[in-house]
C-alpha cells in the first residue's frame, strides 16, 4: 500500500498532488480520513480491475475443454455473486463508520465562522459573543488543532463550500443553513473554490484560508476588529474621497468611513489579503487598478459596474488608498 | 404438387408485399413500421451524439490551457449545457429506443410493434424537439443551467428563454419515452412467436421490459420537477423560492429520483447488446440466464433507490446519508453478476475474432474502472470530496462511454448487416476501436487526478496556480483523438457503399432470432411467424430457416391485404389474437407538430397560438383514435396457420389497448404521486404548513370534487354494461350523465381555492394546492371529453355492444382519475384536518 | 400438475425491499426534520420492525422460489421449452432476486443503526 502511494504521489509530482487545492495534501481532520481512506479504496480498485482484465483475457484467449462446465458455475457464483457480496459488506462497514464522526459537529465553545455566498464572493462572519460580529470577505484564518464549526447560507443562488486540503464539501443552499466541522492540522495557506454552478462565472469564486498558530490568529483577528486604517499620503486620501463620491459607499461597507453599503464584500481590510476579486486576482495595486476598471471583462456579469468612466488618475488613487487597508 | 406450392407461396408474398409495402417518393415519410421508424430513429440520435461530440470538443480546447478566451463564459456554460443535455436526452435514451424499434420485433418474430403510429409520433416529437433545443445554440439562447438546471439559479436568474426552452425540449423527450415504454412493454409480453415461454425471451428482451418498466417510474417524477420549474418561471409561483416557503431541494429530489435510474435507463439496453452479441462470438448459448435476469431486474429496483447519492453535500442528516451510501454500494452486485456471466460464457466458448468483440472487450474493461469509481463515490466520506468536481466528470463518461457508448459501437458493427444490407468495414472498425480506446482513456482517466487536486466541474476556466493544468491539456489532447475515432465510424457509416455487394445471410452465424431474416430484409419481416422452442432457435431448432422461409409457420399470408401480427399470452406465448395494425400515414406528423406547436408556443408566451395550436393537437389526435384504432374487423376470427384459428379483436384486459391505457395512466399516477410528494416534502420542511396566514381550500368543495369524479368512474362503468347489453338510450344518459359529472368534479375542485382567494404566488403551500387541482381538474375534464368520444363512437357504430374497447379503456382511465381525486381531497383537505 | 404462476410475482420481494426502504427513509427523514435533537432510538425501534417482518417475507420468496427450483429432475436445466423448466426459471430467478432483496434490506437496516443522532 505504500509503496503504491508512493508511486502514485511520484506521478503527482508531476502535477503538483501538493497543490493548494489538493484534496490528496490534508491539512484539516476531516480531509485526512478522506485522504487515507482514498489511497485504499484507489489500491483495491485496481486490483480488482486488474484482475478482471486478466480474466477476460484468459477467458477470450484460452481453448475450451469438457471440464469447464464447472469452472464456468464457480465464475458465475463465486465471481458474479459471492465476491460482490463480500466486498460490498466489508466497503459498506469501512465506508459508513467514519460518517458519524464526520458529519458531528464541533464541541460546545469552538470558534464559529459563518459564510454565505454570493455570485460570486464569500461573505465571512466572525461572531465574537454579545451580538458582536466582524465581517470580511472571501478570506478566512483558522487557528491550527482547533475545531471550528462553519455554518453556511446563500443570499441568492445555490454555491458550494469547498476547501479540499481541509475537508469535503457542503453546499450553501437559500433558505436553509448547512453546517461544516473539522479541525485543521497543519498551518498552511490553502485554496478553495465553489463547486456547485451557480451563473456566469461560477469559475472565478475562490477562496483564501490560512492556518495559523492561536496567537497569530488572535492578533489577526484583532487587527479585523478595527476600522480602517486613515489614508497615509495625499493620493491616498484623494482615492478615499473618490471612493465616497463615486458611490462605491453604497454598496462597499470600510468601517470608519460608511458602514452602509451591504451589497458588496467588506473593504475595511483588503489590504491586507491575498488576493482580491474572490480569490482570482493577486492582491497589489495594479490589479486592483484593473479590478475597478475592467471589471466585468475579469468576471463576466458581475454585479459590480465598472468604473472606468472615473479619471484614471482617481482609478489608480482609489487603488492606492484601498491597498493601503491593511 | 411443387408447383402448385410454388404458386401458392408466391401469391402468398405478393399479398405480404402489398400489405406492407412502403410508400415510395415523399409518401415514403408517411411509413410507420418498425424498421423505418427505427432507422430514422438511429440515424437522428446518432447525428444528435455528433453533434454534442463537437460541443465536447469546443469544451476541451476551451480548458487545454489556463486563462484561456476560446470561448467566452456565456458560450461554454451554454455549451457544457447542451453537451450534457443532448447526450442524455437526445443521444443516450433515444439511441435505445431506436434499437429495440428497429430490432425487437425481429427478434421476437414479429412483422411489427403493437402500435406503429404511436411510436412513429414518438419520432416525429424527438425529432422536432431537438431541433428546436439544438438550434438555440445558434441563436445564444440556449439554456446554460448545467443539464441538471438547479433553481433558484434557473428559476430566478436566468431570465430570457433558454431554461424554458430546455424544459420544452425534455418534454418532447418525455412523450417519446412513454410512448416507447408502452410499446415495448407490450410488444415484449404479448407479442412473442408461439412457444417463446418467458425463460426462452431473448435476454435482450428481458433487459428492455425492466428499462421499459423503469421509465414508467422514473421520468413522471422529471416531468412533475419540469412543471413545477415552468411554472415558477412563468408565473412566480414559488416552488424553489425560499423566501416564499419554497425549497431548491424539492428540485433536486425530483430530478435524481428520475435521474438515477436514468443512467441505468441508458446502461442495461447497452449492456443488453453485449449479452447479445458475445454469445454469437463465443458460439455458445450465454451462461447464467436466470442471473443475467437477476442482474437486470435487481439493478432496475435497487437504481430507485440511490437518488439522494447526487446530494451527499447537501446538508442532509447523517442517517440520510448512511442509507443511499448503504444502497448505492449494493448495486454494484447485480451490475457485477452479469459480467461474469458474460465472462463465463466466454471461457465455455471458443472466441471468434471480430470487430464487435473488440468494442465488446474494450468496453466491459472501461465500465468496470467507471463502476469502482461509482463504489468509491456512493461512500459518502469520500463523496464529500470528490463531488461535484471532475473526478465525477471522469466517473461518469467511463460508465457512460464504457458501458453505453461501446456496446452500441459494438451493436452497430454487429447488426449493420440487418441494418443496411452490408457489413461495415473490419479495417476501418479495428482503427476505429483502438483510436477510441487509447483516445477516451487519455481525455478521462486524468480528470480523476484533476478533480481531487480540487478542480470544480462546469468551470469555463482555471489558473495556471490551480496545478491542473498538465492534466487538462492531456485531456484535451486525448479528446482530439477520441473525436478522430469517431470520424472513422462517421466515414465508415457515411461511405457510399453501392458498389459493396449485401451481406449473406446471418452472416455472424448467430442463434437469435433477427438473423433469420434475408439479406436485405423483404418489406414483411420474418415469413412466417414462428414455433419457438429454445432461446437459440437457429443454432437448435432443425430446419429452422427453411420452415420459415417457407411460410410452414404462422400468418404465412396476409390474405385480407392487412399488416398482421400475433398477440400471446405473457407467461407462454400461446396465441390469443390476430392483431391488425395500422400503416403509412401523416396524422402521427400533424399530431407532432401540433402538439409540439403547443409546447414551442407557451414557451414564447404567443397564448392564442398555443390555444390554437393545442385544439387542433387535440383534434388530430381524435381523429387518428377515430380512424386508427379498434377498427371492428369484418369477420370474428380468421385461420392464422397450422390450423390455429384466432379472434381478430379484443377488448379489456387481453387487449393490447387496455395495457397501453393501463401503463400510461400508472406513469400519469406516477407524476401525481410526484407531486403530491411535494406537498410532503413541504410540510416535512417547514414548522407551519400550511402557514398561520394562509387559508385552505376548506373541505366541502374537495370532498365535492372527489366524489363528483368518482361517481363518474362508476357511471362509465354502468355504461359500458348498458353498451353490453345494447340499451342504447340508456347508455347515452348514463354517459352523459357521467360527462356532467366529471365537469362538475372539475369544477367543483378548482372552486375550494378560488371561493377562498388562494394567492398562488403568495406562499408555496397555496401554489401546491393549486397544482393538485389542476392537475386533478385537467384529468378530469379530459375525461369528460373521453366520455364523448365514446358516445360518438358509438353513434357513429365504430363501437357496438360486443366491440366496446373504447368504453373498456375509458372507464380504466376513469378508475385511475378517481383514485387521483381521492387522495388529492384527502391531502388537501382532510391532512390539515387531520393535523 | 401445473399451478400458475404470474409472472408479477417475480417483483414482489423487490417491491418489499423498495417499501422497507421507502420507509426507513421516510420515517428517518421527517423525524430528523420535526425533532432534530432525537437520538434515534424510536426511528431504529420501528425500522427494526419493519426489517423483520420485510426479512420474513423476502425470506419465504427465498424459499418457495428454491422450491420451485429445485423440483423435478435433478439438472434442473431451465433452457428447454417445457412447462418445468420454466417454472425452474421462475424459481431460480425468483430466488436469486430474492436473496438480492434480502441482503439489500440488512445493508439498509444496518445504515440506519450506525447512526445515533440527527446531525
Amino acid at each position: 500500500m505504500k509503496q503504491l502511494k508512493a508511486e502514485f504521489l511520484f506521478l503527482c509530482t508531476l502535477v503538483s498532488c501538493n497543490g493548494q487545492y489538493s484534496a490528496l495534501n490534508p491539512a484539516g481532520s476531516s480531509a485526512k480520513i478522506i485522504a487515507d481512506m482514498f489511497w485504499w479504496l484507489f489500491g483495491i480498485a485496481i486490483l480488482i480491475w486488474i484482475l478482471f482484465v486478466v480474466l477476460e483475457f484468459y477467458t477470450v484467449l484460452v481453448r475450451p475443454g469438457p471440464h469447464k462446465l464447472n469452472r464456468t458455475r464457480f465464475l458465475v457464483i463465486g465471481g458474479g455473486a459471492l465476491f460482490p457480496v463480500i466486498v460490498i459488506s466489508i466497503s459498506i462497514y469501512f465506508s459508513l463508520s467514519p460518517l458519524p464522526v464526520l458529519v458531528k459537529a464541533a464541541p460546545e465553545g469552538s470558534l464559529t465562522v459563518k459564510v454565505s455566498g454570493a455570485q460570486w464572493w464569500w461573505r465571512v462572519k466572525y461572531p465574537l459573543g454579545k451580538e458582536q460580529e466582524v465581517e470580511l470577505a472571501n478570506e478566512i484564518w483558522l487557528p491550527v488543532n482547533e475545531p471550528v464549526q462553519f455554518f453556511l447560507s446563500s443570499e441568492d443562488v445555490i454555491h458550494s463550500f469547498w476547501i479540499p486540503s481541509l475537508a469535503g464539501k457542503i453546499d450553501m443552499i437559500p433558505g436553509r443553513t448547512t453546517k461544516l466541522s473539522f479541525t485543521p492540522t497543519k498551518t498552511g495557506h490553502y485554496r478553495g473554490a465553489c463547486a456547485e454552478y451557480c451563473g456566469t462565472s461560477h469559475a472565478l469564486m475562490h477562496l483564501d484560508v490560512k492556518v495559523v498558530e492561536r496567537k497569530v490568529f488572535n492578533e489577526w483577528l484583532e487587527k479585523q476588529k478595527q476600522p480602517a486604517a486613515r489614508a497615509a499620503t495625499p493620493r491616498s486620501q484623494t482615492g478615499e474621497k473618490a471612493f465616497v463620491t463615486s458611490g462605491c459607499i453604497s454598496c462597499h461597507t470600510v468601517r470608519g468611513l460608511s458602514t452602509m453599503g451591504q451589497v458588496g464584500p467588506d473593504l475595511t481590510h483588503i489590504g491586507s489579503r491575498h488576493r482580491i476579486g474572490a480569490g482570482i486576482l493577486k492582491n497589489n495595486t495594479a490589479s486592483l487598478h484593473r479590478w475597478i476598471r475592467e471589471t466585468g471583462i475579469i468576471k463576466p456579469e458581475v454585479k459590480m459596474p465598472a468604473f472606468d468612466m472615473l479619471p484614471v488618475d482617481e482609478q489608480k488613487a482609489i487603488s492606492e488608498w484601498m491597498e493601503g487597508l491593511k | 404438387m411443387e408447383e402448385v406450392k410454388d404458386r401458392i407461396r408466391q401469391e402468398e408474398e405478393k399479398r405480404l408485399n402489398k400489405a406492407w409495402r412502403v410508400p415510395s417518393g415523399w409518401r415514403y415519410w408517411s411509413e410507420v413500421n418498425n424498421s423505418e421508424v427505427g432507422m430514422w430513429y438511429t440515424v437522428t440520435s446518432l447525428a444528435f451524439f455528433f453533434f454534442a461530440g463537437v460541443l465536447a470538443l469546443l469544451i476541451r480546447v476551451q480548458l487545454a490551457v489556463p486563462d484561456n478566451n476560446f470561448l467566452t463564459a456565456e458560450q461554454y456554460n451554454q455549451i457544457f449545457t447542451m453537451h450534457g443535455t443532448v447526450m442524455m436526452f437526445l443521444f443516450a435514451i433515444p439511441i435505445f429506443e431506436a434499437i429495440s424499434i428497429l430490432l425487437l420485433p425481429q427478434m421476437l418474430g414479429a412483422r411489427d410493434l403493437p402500435f406503429p403510429r404511436l411510436s412513429a409520433y414518438g419520432y416525429w416529437c424527438f425529432l422536432l424537439g431537438g431541433i428546436f433545443v439544438c438550434g438555440s445554440l445558434f441563436f445564444g439562447a440556449a439554456p446554460k443551467g448545467g443539464w441538471f438546471m438547479y433553481p433558484p439559479l434557473t428559476t430566478s436568474y436566468q431570465p430570457g428563454v433558454g431554461a424554458d426552452i430546455w424544459l420544452l425540449g425534455l418534454t418532447f423527450i418525455e412523450i417519446a419515452s412513454i410512448a416507447a415504454s408502452v410499446e415495448l412493454i407490450v410488444g415484449i409480453l404479448k407479442c412473442r412467436p408461439p412457444g417463446m415461454r418467458i425463460n426462452l425471451i431473448p435476454i435482450y428482451a428481458w433487459y428492455i421490459l425492466v428499462v421499459a418498466i423503469m421509465i414508467l417510474f422514473a421520468f413522471p417524477p422529471l416531468i412533475a420537477g419540469d412543471i413545477l420549474l415552468e411554472m415558477e418561471r412563468a408565473f412566480n409561483w414559488p416552488f424553489f423560492d425560499a423566501s416564499r416557503g419554497g425549497d431548491p431541494l424539492l428540485w433536486q429530489h425530483l430530478f435524481w429520483i428520475f435521474g438515477h435510474p436514468e443512467v441505468y435507463i441508458i446502461f442495461l439496453p447497452s449492456i443488453a447488446l453485449l449479452a447479445t452479441i458475445i454469445p454469437t462470438f463465443a458460439r455458445v448459448p450465454l451462461i447464467g440466464y436466470s442471473w443475467v435476469v437477476l442482474s437486470a431486474v435487481g439493478t432496475g429496483f435497487l437504481s430507485f433507490g440511490l437518488w439522494v447519492h447526487h446530494m451527499f453535500t447537501t446538508g442532509l442528516p447523517g442517517i440520510s446519508l448512511g442509507i443511499f451510501s448503504a444502497a448505492s454500494q449494493a448495486v454494484a452486485i447485480p451490475t457485477g453478476v452479469q459480467l461474469f456471466c458474460f465472462l463465463a460464457t466466454l471461457l465455455i466458448g471458443r472466441s471468434v475474432k471480430a470487430v464487435p468483440m473488440l468494442f465488446a472487450i474494450g468496453g466491459l474493461a472501461t465500465f468496470v474502472i467507471g463502476g469502482l469509481t461509482g463504489v468509491m463515490l456512493a461512500i459518502a466520506p469520500f463523496n464529500f470530496q470528490a463531488h461535484d468536481s471532475f473526478f465525477i466528470v471522469g466517473h461518469l463518461h467511463y460508465v457512460l462511454i464504457g458501458g453505453s457508448v461501446f456496446p452500441i459501437l459494438a451493436g452497430i458493427y454487429y447488426y449493420a448487416p440487418i441494418i443496411i444490407g452490408k457489413k461495415l468495414s473490419d479495417k476501418l472498425g479495428k482503427i476505429c476501436f483502438w483510436l477510441v480506446l487509447i483516445g477516451f482513456n487519455v481525455t478521462f482517466f486524468p480528470m480523476h487526478a484533476s478533480g481531487l487536486l480540487g478542480m470544480p466541474r462546469r468551470i469555463y476556466t482555471y489558473s495556471d496556480d490551480m496545478g491542473v493544468s498538465t492534466l487538462n491539456l492531456i485531456s484535451s489532447i486525448g479528446a482530439f483523438i477520441l473525436g478522430t475515432g469517431f470520424l472513422v465510424l462517421l466515414w465508415d457509416l457515411l461511405r457510399p457503399k453501392g458498389k459493396l455487394s449485401y451481406s449473406e445471410r446471418n452472416p455472424w452465424k448467430a442463434g437469435t432470432l433477427e438473423w433469420s431474416m434475408k439479406i436485405p430484409d423483404r418489406m414483411w419481416g420474418i415469413r412466417s411467424i414462428p414455433m419457438i422452442k429454445s432461446r437459440y432457435p437457429l443454432w437448435e431448432q432443425p430446419n429452422f430457416i427453411h420452415d420459415v422461409d417457407n411460410g410452414h409457420f404462422y400468418l404465412p399470408d396476409a390474405a385480407e391485404v392487412m399488416r398482421e401480427t400475433l398477440v400471446t399470452s405473457t407467461l407462454d406465448a400461446k396465441p390469443v389474437q390476430c392483431l391488425r395494425v395500422p400503416g403509412p400515414t401523416f396524422i402521427t406528423h400533424l399530431a407532432a407538430l401540433f402538439s409540439g406547436g403547443f409546447f414551442i408556443f407557451a414557451t414564447y408566451h404567443w397564448w392564442v397560438a398555443t390555444t390554437i395550436s393545442g385544439i387542433l393537437a387535440m383534434a388530430t389526435i381524435i381523429y387518428w383514435l377515430w380512424t386508427g384504432s379498434a377498427w371492428i374487423p369484418e369477420k370474428e376470427e380468421k385461420d392464422v396457420g397450422l390450423g390455429v384459428t384466432l379472434p381478430i379483436y379484443q377488448s379489456g384486459p387481453h387487449a393490447v389497448g387496455w395495457w397501453a391505457m393501463f401503463i400510461t395512466m400508472l406513469a400519469d399516477l406516477t407524476a401525481f404521486i410526484s407531486l403530491i410528494f411535494g406537498y410532503f416534502f413541504y410540510w416535512t420542511i417547514q414548522q407551519n404548513f400550511p402557514p398561520e396566514d394562509s387559508v385552505g381550500p376548506g373541505i366541502f368543495w374537495p370532498v365535492t370534487g372527489a366524489l363528483l369524479i368518482s361517481l363518474s368512474w362508476l357511471l362509465t362503468k354502468l355504461a359500458k354494461k348498458l353498451n353490453n347489453q345494447d340499451k342504447a338510450i340508456l347508455f347515452y344518459g348514463i354517459l352523459l350523465l357521467a360527462v356532467f359529472c366529471s365537469l362538475a368534479g372539475a369544477l367543483a375542485f378548482l372552486a375550494g381555492p378560488l371561493k377562498y382567494q388562494m394567492d398562488p404566488t403568495h406562499h408555496v403551500y397555496e401554489a401546491t394546492v393549486w397544482i393538485l387541482v389542476i392537475w386533478t381538474a385537467l384529468h378530469a375534464a379530459l375525461g369528460a371529453l373521453m366520455q364523448l368520444y365514446c358516445m360518438a363512437r358509438r353513434l357513429g357504430k365504430k363501437m357496438t355492444a360486443k366491440y366496446d374497447a373504447d368504453i373498456t379503456n375509458v372507464s380504466l382511465y376513469e378508475s385511475f382519475i378517481a383514485i387521483t381525486g381521492l387522495i388529492t381531497a384527502m391531502v388537501i383537505a382532510g391532512f390539515p384536518a387531520a393535523s | 400438475m401445473t399451478k400458475k404462476h404470474p409472472l408479477w410475482l417475480l417483483a414482489l420481494s423487490p417491491l418489499v425491499w423498495s417499501l422497507h426502504f421507502t420507509a426507513s427513509y421516510t420515517i428517518a427523514a421527517i423525524w430528523c426534520a420535526k425533532f432534530p435533537a432525537s437520538d434515534l432510538k424510536i426511528v431504529k425501534l420501528l425500522i427494526g420492525g419493519l426489517t423483520f417482518i420485510s426479512l420474513v417475507i423476502v425470506g419465504q420468496g427465498i424459499m418457495s422460489g428454491l422450491k420451485k427450483y429445485s423440483s423435478g429432475l435433478a439438472h434442473s436445466s431451465q433452457d428447454t421449452d417445457t412447462i418445468q423448466d420454466r417454472d425452474r426459471f421462475l424459481g431460480l430467478t425468483g430466488l436469486l432476486v430474492s436473496s438480492l432483496s434480502f441482503i439489500a434490506i440488512i445493508y439498509n437496516a444496518y445504515a440506519v443503526f450506525v447512526f445515533g443522532s440527527c446531525e
